[in-house]
């Protein structure tokens, strides 16, 4: 039962990254249109920059979850590698925990601006206006699910301290000592 | 507790978590966190920098250059372009000790006409530089240091994101300071080319040459280059080129922004690798691969700016520079401490940052010591650029980390950019030394 | 921020403010003048007046809230005061951005805030409840100075105007609207570069700014148009803040805030005139549109403040009947708008 939800968890880590990456892809595309708009039929698209601003955020916090499971966050181990195994662990269970704590504050303080903005559906923007609530939206989902990611790894972290050959079924999602 | 004995203890704070391994974004946003709550004592106001701070940071169209720049240099080295532009640059200069080195800085150079970010630069030559010098035997240390000392030049060379910080600041031309950067830029690019050299000659090995049994130094053997020719490499490396001439002449010719132009490159580099064979699943490991890289810089970004309003914050920032100034001391000395400060900054701040704190304090002192605002502006940019390469905070150098991933460890890149920074000072003191290399460009406008 | 006690009695006490927003001080003229005369002067009269000592944490330049998150700082308390424009929150502050929904108001920025001063006063209880919503007080308003072109080619006719790219940030595009000019959305930031390399050809903005951001350089010719000055920025304080303030201070605090207003706008005016003088000596050529001309443009526009008004309803304000005595105030102070708004 953990196990199928923890394989769901990283599924869904994956798929928004992904997304997040189509919508750099799709950040590309909507710049490029207003360029040729402009360019060539005088026609440039009012509301290109609200539409980028406000989506960088959210891919951000889309992609943030599968980075954390990869490990991709930029950390020195300078000191970490020459630690004995255990307090290694133990380390490694004190970062996640710091990323935890505080992809949580950001879902807790997040949660009366998102209510609101969507409330009175937030937008930004005069020729063209752009909903922006939804970016509040993402940035919760996106903690959500990154803070899950640093509680697996303190799991995992936990349980290698107690049986040193444990191993985890990918590399991927391993823990990093 | 004082807010000053707030931001001391957070900087301690700081460094240690971030030597005991902590993730940098982790660290930087949990000492934001804590300081604020120390200073207001209020725990709703600490935590409201977490959600204001992850919405807002980032929300500005010329941010846009991150991704879009890493998505570019994704499909550059997903087409293999990247690989036949170094072969062509190896094929130009072999005969120069550490050619690859060169080539580096060179193709720096020509892309900060392009992008307005060091951390964009750092990011795209990361992956197209860091392989080809591996693959050329090169050491990693030299390899790291040639792309993370040549990636500032994207903030020196016109356009520049600080410069028209800075222009706005000190109420000068934003015109007359994208020129005064072209001869400086050039002037390190060129300093980093001797150095380059001098290193190779020095150390052989460092660029993947040896000697050889008759003491003669030759460079080792890389198979691919046996069948190479002039019109061969040239056509080959090509494609590259129209992609920087379209951005360059976009921009020069007035067609597009910088912003656009990084949206505009990374379609042409799409449409090269179509060209080039790039199938669904091809284009589906290139945005994986982009999401990652840009998922940690962005993150990145994101936390420094809580770190740096905590630390405005405080006040802490304002006290530094009032000391500088209120020492009443002789111009040499006040420029050598200036530049001392923004170095100390650069260790913990991100560079636009660093700028907004100081330059409204240092606009006194210059008209103390009637300095020229334009000069001034260049030396600074180059002195708070060299904090982009300073522990523990780096920003071009965790960009690399990002782009690199595994194989390569934060303290490698620190380590092999030394050389890099000790050259980036060697240019601030003759720019400092002979202002006109900075002011002759504007002065013919 | 508050009170940092040091002891009780009869000794003084130390009143720490954090002070900012998005602008740069020396970028605007609001922002300077709140620096200059708002802080200095709240912090001399406290010294001179009241067993209080009232110390700056300047935040300006947007080093702890940028320009669209100022009004959530402050309300958060990461900002005690807030100096800042309302440009920025479309729909949280709708009505602090009504001047831009009347094009061609007064060019006078000092008129403009008098009649905005007008309106606020009266409906008072409905601005109150719209700071309340975001836990602040209002304390000043702020005015831009008086938007106008400035282009890298001459305009001396409406006609043009015609095929050119005219760059502006997004509450003055619709002004363009009918003209034969192409609106590109921009920010001042890249508004340099743009029009040196050519992506559009000019600005709506007013000259002071148009001087800070040395548009002149590459954009040679000044028009006036007479889209008018807009009372969009300003200072508030955190509510939290605010009450915990002594009555002596809060007393003093409205006082110089009341004086703010009106050296603001003086400033805003005066500092639109030495900018344009300035920039002609650096070369802006002054072009002349007729009056013709610009009345066609005013009767070509969409009924820009009926739309926004009746917008202003469905959010609940009473936005009829506050547009019509903004555009009543002015012409109460002697404004003759280009085209007789008719809002109902
Ligand atoms: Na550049
Ligand atoms: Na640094």
């Amino acid at each position: 039962m953990i196990r199928k939800f923890d394989r769901f968890m990283n599924i869904l880590a994956s798929v928004s990254s992904y997304i997040g990456a189509v919508g750099i892809l799709i950040i590309m595309i909507v710049i490029c249109f207003d360029v040729t708009g402009r360019i060539f039929f005088n026609h440039p698209n009012i509301g290109t920059p609200e539409i980028v601003q406000n989506s960088l955020a959210a891919i951000a916090f889309l992609m943030l979850p599968w980075a954390t499971y990869l490990g991709q966050h930029v950390r020195s181990t300078m000191i970490k590698n020459r630690l004995p195994v255990k307090l290694a662990y133990s380390a490694e269970i004190a970062a996640y925990f710091v990323g935890a704590c505080l992809f949580l504050g950001v879902i807790l303080s997040a949660w009366e601006p998102m209510t609101f903005a969507t409330k009175i559906k937030d937008f930004q923007g005069e020729g063209l206006r752009v909903p922006i609530y939804p970016v509040w939206w993402v940035i919760i989902y996106g903690s959500v699910l990154s803070c899950y990611q640093c509680i697996s790894k303190i799991v995992k972290a936990a349980a290698a301290i107690k049986n040193p050959t444990f191993t985890t079924e990918d590399d991927g999602g391993g823990i990093q000592v | 507790m004082s807010m000053i004995t707030v931001a001391v203890i957070s900087v301690i704070c700081l460094f240690t978590l971030i030597l005991f391994g902590v993730h940098i974004g982790f660290s930087l946003s949990l000492m934001s966190f804590i300081g604020i709550w120390l200073m207001t004592e209020k725990i709703q106001i600490a935590l409201s920098i977490l959600a204001t701070t992850s919405f807002e940071a980032i929300r500005d169209y010329t941010f846009a250059v991150i991704p879009l720049f890493v998505l570019m240099g994704c499909f550059m080295s997903q087409s293999g372009v990247a690989k036949d532009l170094f072969d062509a640059m190896n094929y130009f200069i072999k005969k120069l000790p550490g050619g690859l080195g060169i080539a580096t800085v060179v193709s720096n150079a020509v892309f900060a006409a392009v992008t307005g970010v060091s951390v964009a630069s750092a990011a795209v030559f990361a992956r197209i530089c860091l392989p080809e010098m591996s693959r050329h035997r090169y050491k990693p240390g030299f390899a790291l240091g040639a792309v993370g000392g040549s990636s500032v030049l994207g903030m020196l060379i016109p356009p520049s994101l600080l410069m028209i910080v800075y222009g706005m600041l000190s109420e000068t031309s934003i015109g007359k300071l994208f020129l005064a950067g072209i001869v400086p830029g050039l002037i390190l690019a060129g300093i980093y080319c001797v150095g380059i050299i001098g290193m190779s000659i020095a150390k052989p090995e460092l660029t993947g040459r040896a000697k050889n049994a008759g003491g003669k130094v030759i460079s080792a053997s890389v198979e691919e280059e046996a069948t190479q020719n002039f019109l061969m490499v040239s056509l080959r490396a090509l494609p590259i080129f129209i992609i920087v001439i379209l951005v360059l002449g976009g921009i020069w010719g007035g067609f597009f922004t910088p912003t656009e132009a990084s949206a505009v490159g990374a379609f042409a580099t799409l449409i090269l690798s179509v060209a080039r064979g790039m199938r669904p699943k091809g284009l589906k490991k290139v945005l994986l691969e982009t999401a990652g890289t840009t998922s940690s810089i962005l993150f990145l970004l994101i936390s420094a700016q809580m770190y740096s309003r905590m630390l405005t914050m405080s006040g802490a920032t304002v006290a530094l520079a009032n000391m500088v100034q209120n020492s009443s001391l002789g111009a040499g000395i006040v420029l050598f401490m200036i530049c001392f400060v923004l170095i100390l900054l650069g260790c913990v701040l991100d560079s636009t940052s660093i700028l907004l704190i100081t330059v409204p304090l240092i606009l006194p002192i210059a008209a103390a010591f009637g300095w020229n605002l334009i000069w001034l502006g260049i030396v600074m940019i180059i002195v708070i650029e060299m904090g982009l390469l300073t522990p523990p905070f780096g920003m071009v150098v965790f960009a690399m980390k990002a782009t690199i991933g595994e194989g390569v460890e934060v303290e490698d890149i620190f380590k092999g950019v030394i050389p890099f920074l000790l050259m980036m000072a060697m240019a601030v003191v003759i720019i400092i030394a002979f202002p006109s290399l900075t002011t002759w460009l504007p002065s013919l406008q | 921020g508050g009170k940092d006690a040091q002891s009780s009695g009869g000794e003084r006490e130390t009143i720490t403010l954090k002070i900012g927003g998005g602008h740069m001080v020396n970028g605007m003229a609001y922002t300077q003048v709140a620096q200059e005369f708002f802080q200095a002067e709240i912090s001399k009269r406290c010294a001179e007046e009241t067993n209080y000592d009232v110390e700056w944490i300047e935040a300006y330049g947007g080093t702890i809230a940028k320009l669209p998150e100022g009004l959530t700082a402050c309300q958060n308390g990461l900002l005690d005061v807030l100096v800042n424009s309302y440009a920025f929150e479309n729909a949280k502050l709708f009505l602090m951005n009504m001047n831009y929904y009347v094009p061609f108001s007064s060019t006078d920025p000092t008129i403009v805030t008098k009649a905005s001063r007008m309106v606020m006063d009266e409906y008072a209880d409905v601005y109150e409840d719209l700071w309340a919503t975001y836990n602040q007080k209002f304390l000043a308003l702020g005015p831009t100075g008086a938007y106008e072109l400035i282009t890298n080619f001459p305009v001396n006719s409406l006609a043009d105007l015609k095929g050119h790219k005219i760059a502006a940030a997004g509450a003055n595009l619709p002004w363009l609207e009918g003209t034969g000019a192409i609106p590109v959305q921009s920010n001042l930031n890249e508004a340099y570069t743009s029009i040196q390399t050519g992506v559009y050809d000019g600005w709506i903005m007013w000259p002071d700014a148009s001087y800070r951001y040395k548009l002149h350089e590459v954009a040679p010719y000044f028009t006036a148009i007479g889209f008018g000055a807009d009372a969009i920025q300003g200072i508030s304080i955190n509510l939290d803040v605010w009450n915990s303030l002594p009555e002596e201070v809060q007393a003093i605090m409205e006082e110089v805030a009341a004086e703010y207003e009106v050296k603001s706008a003086e400033a805003a005016k005066e500092l639109d005139v030495t900018s344009l003088e300035a920039m002609q000596k650096e070369g802006l050529t002054i072009c002349e549109m007729p009056k013709e001309d610009i009345e066609k443009w005013a009767a070509g526009l969409p009924n820009i403040p009926q739309v926004r008004a009746s917008e202003a309803e469905g959010m609940g304000f009473p936005g009829i009947e506050i547009w019509n005595a903004y555009i009543d105030a002015q012409k109460q102070l002697g404004h003759t708008f280009a085209r007789d708004w008719i809002v109902q």
